[in-house]
């Protein structure tokens, strides 16, 4: 059956986390974790992530920053890998990251920077 | 002082941002607390004033770190002028508070329209004039 809402995010979903990571989290989808799997899918990555007005290189500094502010670990090693596929630099990264110790503090920009340091060793393995 | 390069870029990274004759916070902070004024000039100075992030993407993400940690209003209330000022759209801010709701939840993203809607309006004001 014909889904466009559900193709549109899947599309802009497998466009930033890559195909490799959305095979994964789909592989991993219970029946426990399946409605929030069709959430995000239509959620952030179709109704937010896919609109326009916003680039995806500055939606990729705004949600990093957030994440770092939050301290929202595991998305935020997820959303490195993402920025580096919308065309951050690991520069432009750790800008974004030193930015924030400002604004949410230095501790939350500290442990944002170490996971963003862990992320980018392993892009160069 | 120990700040280096930084605090001495505070005052123009400052009016890059800020409405013409506002006072920098370290000014206003001076009196009561000039330990926090230097670390504020000095983060305006050392942080946002390096190379390597344009301004209106710094702004963006400070309005987004701000929208998502809350209680930060008046501070929010600046920093929408100052993405204004650095060259971000209307559209833009409003898409970066959007983005917002994703990851600190609706209300926030919500709380921090209702501030982008008077500056906005301000804004729109004084783009008629």
């Amino acid at each position: 059956m014909a889904d466009p809402a559900y193709d549109e995010g899947m599309a802009v979903r497998r466009a930033v986390l890559g195909d490799a990571h959305v095979d994964r989290a789909i592989a991993n989808t219970t029946e426990l974790t399946a409605p929030f799997q069709d959430l995000i899918t239509r959620y952030a990555w179709g109704a937010v992530w896919g609109r326009d007005g916003l680039d995806r290189r500055t939606r990729s500094c705004v949600t990093l920053a957030v994440l770092a502010a939050l301290r929202c670990d595991e998305e935020l090693a997820m959303h490195v890998r993402a920025a580096l596929r919308n065309g951050l630099t690991a520069d432009e990264i750790g800008e974004v990251l030193l930015h924030t110790a400002i604004y949410a503090g230095v501790p939350a920009a500290n442990s944002a920077l170490a996971i963003a340091q862990r992320v980018l060793a392993e892009g160069e393995r | 002082m120990s700040a280096g390069s930084g605090a001495g870029r505070g005052i123009a990274v400052f009016r890059r941002i800020a409405p013409d004759g506002a006072v920098p916070p370290w000014e206003a902070l001076a009196d009561l607390a000039p330990g926090l004024a230097e670390a504020a000039e000095h983060g305006l100075g050392a942080v946002l004033g390096r190379p390597g992030l344009d301004l209106r993407t710094r702004q963006l993400a400070t309005i987004c770190v701000l929208a998502a940690l809350g209680g930060a209003e008046p501070q929010l209330e600046f920093h929408i002028g100052g993405a204004l000022r650095a060259g971000a759209t209307p559209r833009e801010v409003v898409e970066a508070l959007t983005q917002v709701s994703l990851y600190a939840g609706v209300p926030r993203a919500i709380n921090a329209m209702a501030v982008a809607r008077r500056v906005l309006a301000a804004h729109d004001e004084e783009e008629e004039r």
